[in-house]
């Protein structure tokens, strides 16, 4: 039985941060309550992968219930991201991961995960997530610094985020996740030390530390074309803060699993790691992406198209058949983004091909000039090769 | 037919010469409207400038020739032949082959401005050609006019009678008709009998694909008739002439004949352009003229580059562009060579920089063609111990150093007309510049000649953007080559990660070599992206090192995040990454974008 992951996106928040350009904005209860609504109705029909599996087998037996929903598939992950999870009551939350439980068969250990900002859940919120079967939270936390988190306009404090940790822990939760932001304007080496210091003392079992890119139309890009904003770290500097927290995390135990990403061991993201590895993934809610049976799609990002008629075929966009060739490369640059690299023999395996025979080339190249190490079968990016990843993986391309 | 065979002493055939903006183009077009031929609404600006690339740049690089037909105030009919001429100083072959077929000229000189340093070299080239010069005082609608002033320096510095000079504003349509008027009165008639052989100077021509060379002649004496069987004089070669007209504004309008003081053109379908060249004598098969027409100069070429495409696959391209654009360029010379770093391309000799701009500009744009240019350079010449002597237009062939005797270099004699303010920066550009001072002549209280000796390399290097801004615009510039002096040059070598580009090595006074390799080194080192590992960029004179600067190897190129919703995007951007490198260029193992060649090597000439 092939592995599935379930993704469902939550597209509300409190208030829109100065540097986020993911389908997300402010809406009243009402509106989401529809919203809900309409998540809830698209999932039990088996939408969004009902339609393009049934428009590819026209000439087959037409779309039988147990194709829609995936009887062949069992989910190992679920994840409701945003936008602010959290922000859904657990009344909410249970009706969502209900209608996936009736839908699909749900492995019993699965991970499930809410993304859930400081400020947004009570204690007593949290406790009742926990009950609804969510195992896992991962937690915006972003900085630990104040002044940097009303730059970035966080609706929260670290002191919220400290207590938010607090009572996480207090609702039974053992899997945290946090994310950190790194490489921000007016943030010099020393002060992002400083967060890191602070958000292990939260002793999470999972990290996430990005650097933060300035994406175009965003509040926090138009400051930066204005010349408003304080200087962001070069590359050099950025590339100090990223050094050390591999190394500082160490001593705690999370090794670096992917680029961005840091975690005790058996503590990784299953639900990304399914992402880098190619596992199929069908998501839920306002412009949500599918990987499934050969073809990437995504759900309209019109709220209210999709909460008129949540299940109408016209509401997948972009549905893209993905040729072998495309699907080597996205085996290769997906895969190179975690430490652990990628298998020749799966390789083989997926696509009947030698690694070493499609890609001789830009693993010479690569391996030469030591941004890639060759591990049995194995090839994996060196320290220098995380470093200049899209070097590397634009060379994957075929 | 009257108007074909037109009484010859009705006939004008006169050019208008001027420095760059005194407003050349705009009084031509101004007179094609004036005398009819267009209305004012069927007109384009400055119609004479019919390439692309002359109505953008304001500037008139092809000459140009046009009919006019003028009823003039003593109610005689007139026919005027005016042929544009380019105004720039890397053009002067063009306006020489132009007043050749001229007998008079209009000197237009802006009355804000006064006579500017091509005033004079064009002026100097006319009376040189024996033509009959009138000024004429141009936008004198402007505030800042100073016509009287004006009138007297022209009679002062030229010494050619000025005070009844028409005062005009070609832009405004002031004074047109004194201008056409003057030109009836001033001007001569052209001499020659109708009656004698056929004696005809060409003086441009351009390619057809249907009628095969068109040729642009001036008939001195006899007649240029359909059917006719005419012989050019030098090139010996013969046709029967298909078709003979004269000049529309933009077209051709055919006739019966041009008889001698006529401007026009015949076909013969000519297949080869060198059958036809520009400055040979037209004369007819049965009954030919006993002397040709002096010919006149034929341009060399003084500064040569190579040029590449920058994809390699498109050299047949560039080479029929080549010879397409040769035709209707004679001043254009090209000859195959190759690069290390660019591949196959062609050396290419131009008139000057401008010219090469020009062409560049016309490849791109006409053929569009992507290319590759290297460093200018000029020609030298080198003398062997053997005791023979080269002509080095490409720095990659010097000869090993033990074989050279001694170095040659071009020398030109500058003029530069400043206002006294800026005399004392511009000397010292000029000694920056190797240049060696001749003398200092005031045309009146403020503003004054200098006359510097100056070797043509020092030139062709942003000469004209410094002499722009350290007289803050108000400098103009002419220059004639004088001569080849003996000179201490070296060849530098540019390395990029110890590997020499043979396209960026040029030749340069062994006392400003360290200079000009600093600068190279530096601007190369913006222009080349940073790599896997630090690249060095080295400035080397003959093995030694004289200038180094590093590009430091790339810190960060990678995606911080990358979920489900991100996988499609952020492919786009890796394809795009990748396709960023097919237009590098790899040189000792370093991509270089193909624009850093053209970026390093950018000269903003000063027009």
């Amino acid at each position: 039985m092939q592995d599935l992951s379930i993704y469902i996106h939550i597209p509300f928040c409190v208030r829109k941060c100065a540097y986020c350009d993911f389908l997300s904005s402010p809406q009243d209860e009402e509106t989401r309550e529809k919203y809900v609504c309409a998540l809830v109705r698209s999932i039990r029909a088996g939408a969004p992968f009902c339609a393009p599996v049934e428009q590819n087998q026209a000439h087959e037996d037409s779309c039988s219930a147990e194709k829609c929903r995936a009887e062949d598939r069992l989910v190992r992950t679920i994840y409701l991201g945003g936008g602010t999870a959290s922000l859904l009551t657990p009344g909410q939350i249970l009706r969502i991961l209900e209608a996936v439980f009736d839908t699909f068969r749900v492995d019993p250990d699965a991970e499930i995960t809410l993304e859930c900002n400081p400020g947004t859940a009570s204690p007593e919120n949290l406790l009742a997530f926990r009950r609804c079967d969510v195992n896992r939270l991962s937690v915006g936390v972003q900085s630990m610094n104040d002044r940097e988190l009303a730059m970035l306009g966080r609706i929260h404090t670290a002191q919220d985020a400290v207590r938010t940790v607090r009572a996480a822990r207090g609702a039974g939760f053992e899997n945290l996740s946090l994310d950190l932001m790194s490489a921000l304007p007016g943030q010099d080496f020393e002060t992002f030390r400083a967060s890191l210091h602070g958000i292990m003392q939260m002793e999470p079992e999972h990290l996430s530390v990005y650097s933060l890119i300035l994406e175009e139309g965003t509040p926090l890009a138009e400051r930066a074309l204005k010349g408003t904003l304080p200087e962001i770290p070069g590359d050099e500097e950025d590339r100090r803060m990223y050094y050390y927290t591999r190394e500082y995390l160490e001593r705690f135990g999370l090794e670096q699993y992917e680029i961005s990403n840091y975690a005790l061991p058996g503590r990784q993201s299953s639900h990304n790691v399914g992402y880098w590895t190619g596992r199929e993934y069908l998501g839920f809610g306002l412009g949500a992406a599918s990987w499934y049976a050969g073809r990437r799609f995504h759900v309209t990002r019109s709220l209210q198209q999709f909460i008129e008629d949540p299940c109408h075929e016209k509401n997948l966009e972009e549905i893209s058949v993905l040729s072998l060739r495309e699907q080597m490369e996205e085996f290769m640059f997906l895969g190179l983004r975690m430490t652990q690299g990628v298998s020749g023999k799966d390789f083989l395996q997926r696509f009947g091909q030698e690694m070493d025979e499609v890609y001789r080339d830009p693993i010479r190249r690569f391996t030469d000039a030591g941004l890639l190490v060759r591990e049995e079968d194995r090839i994996r990016l060196t320290f220098r090769g995380l470093d200049l990843a899209n070097t590397v993986m634009a060379e994957f391309l075929l | 037919m009257s108007e074909t065979s037109g009484a010859q002493q009705n006939i004008r055939n006169f050019c208008i010469v001027a420095h760059i903006d005194h407003g050349k183009s705009t009084l031509a077009d101004r007179m094609i409207e004036q005398t009819g031929l267009l209305t004012s609404r069927e007109m384009q600006d400055q119609i004479l400038d019919n390439m692309d690339l002359e109505r953008e740049r304001g500037i008139t690089i092809k000459s140009q020739a046009v009919r006019l037909i003028y009823r003039a105030k003593d109610g005689q009919e007139y026919i005027f032949n005016l042929i544009d001429t380019p105004g720039h100083v890397d053009f002067n072959y063009e306006v020489s082959r132009s007043l050749a077929a001229c007998d008079g000229a209009i000197l237009v000189v802006d009355a804000t401005q006064g006579i500017q340093a091509q005033t004079l070299a064009n002026v100097y080239l006319a009376l040189e050609h024996d033509l009959d010069v009138f000024p004429v005082i141009n936008k004198i609608d402007l505030p800042s006019a100073m016509p009287e002033e004006v009138k007297q320096e022209i009679e002062d510095v030229i010494g050619i009678e000025a005070m009844d000079a028409p005062l005009i504003s070609a832009k405004q349509g002031i004074g047109i008709e004194d201008v056409l008027e003057a030109v009836v009165a001033k001007l001569p008639a052209p001499d020659g009998d109708p009656e004698a052989p056929l004696k005809a100077l060409i003086f441009d021509s351009l390619y057809d694909s249907y009628k095969g060379v068109i040729v642009f002649l001036r008939v001195r004496d006899g007649r240029l008739r359909k059917g006719m069987k005419v012989r050019m004089m030098a090139s010996g070669a013969e046709a029967e002439v298909v078709e003979v007209g004269y000049f529309g504004p933009g077209r051709f309008i055919p006739c019966d004949e041009l008889a001698a003081g006529a401007v026009g053109y015949f076909t013969a379908s000519i297949k080869n352009i060198r059958d036809a060249r520009v400055g040979d004598t037209v004369t007819e098969k049965n009954r030919p003229c006993t002397e040709p027409l002096p010919g006149y100069k034929k341009a060399q070429p003084m500064v040569y580059c190579g040029l590449y495409p920058s994809d390699s696959a498109r050299y047949p391209d560039l080479k029929d562009a080549l010879e397409k654009l040769q035709l209707n360029d004679a001043a254009l010379s090209f000859e195959p060579e190759t690069s290390l770093a660019l591949g196959f391309g062609f050396r290419c000799g131009f008139l000057g920089l401008l010219h090469m701009e020009v062409v560049l500009e016309r490849l791109e744009r006409e053929y569009d063609l992507d290319l590759i240019s290297t460093a200018p350079g000029v020609i030298y010449k080198i003398y062997k111990t053997d005791g023979t002597m080269v002509e080095l237009t490409n720095p990659s062939n010097l000869p090993d150093p033990s074989q050279i005797e001694r170095m040659e270099e071009p020398i030109v004699n500058a003029e530069i007309m400043v206002t006294t303010d800026y005399i004392g920066p511009i000397m010292q550009l000029c000694q920056e510049r190797r240049g060696r001072y001749l003398s200092t002549d005031y045309i009146e209280k403020t503003r004054a000649v200098l006359k510097y000796e100056l070797p043509l390399n020092e030139i062709i290097y942003d000469f004209f953007d410094a002499l722009k801004s350290r007289s803050r615009g108000y400098a103009s510039f002419d220059y004639e080559l004088k001569a080849y002096e003996p000179s201490t040059l070296v060849k530098m070598d540019i390395l990029v990660n110890k590997e020499p580009v043979d396209a960026l090595s040029f030749i340069v006074h062994a006392d400003g070599a360290y200079e000009r390799g600093r600068k190279m080194c530096e601007k190369l080192k913006d222009e080349i992206p940073r790599q896997l590992f630090d690249v060095p960029i080295q400035a080397a004179v003959g093995g030694r090192i004289i200038a180094r600067e590093t590009v430091k190897a790339m810190r960060k190129d990678v995606l911080a995040k990358c979920y489900g919703g991100d996988i499609s995007r952020k492919k786009k951007l890796l394809e795009k990454q990748k396709e960023g490198k097919k237009r590098m260029q790899i040189v000792g193992n370093v991509e270089i974008p193909k624009e850093a060649f053209m970026n390093v090597l950018k000269l903003d000439s000063g027009d």
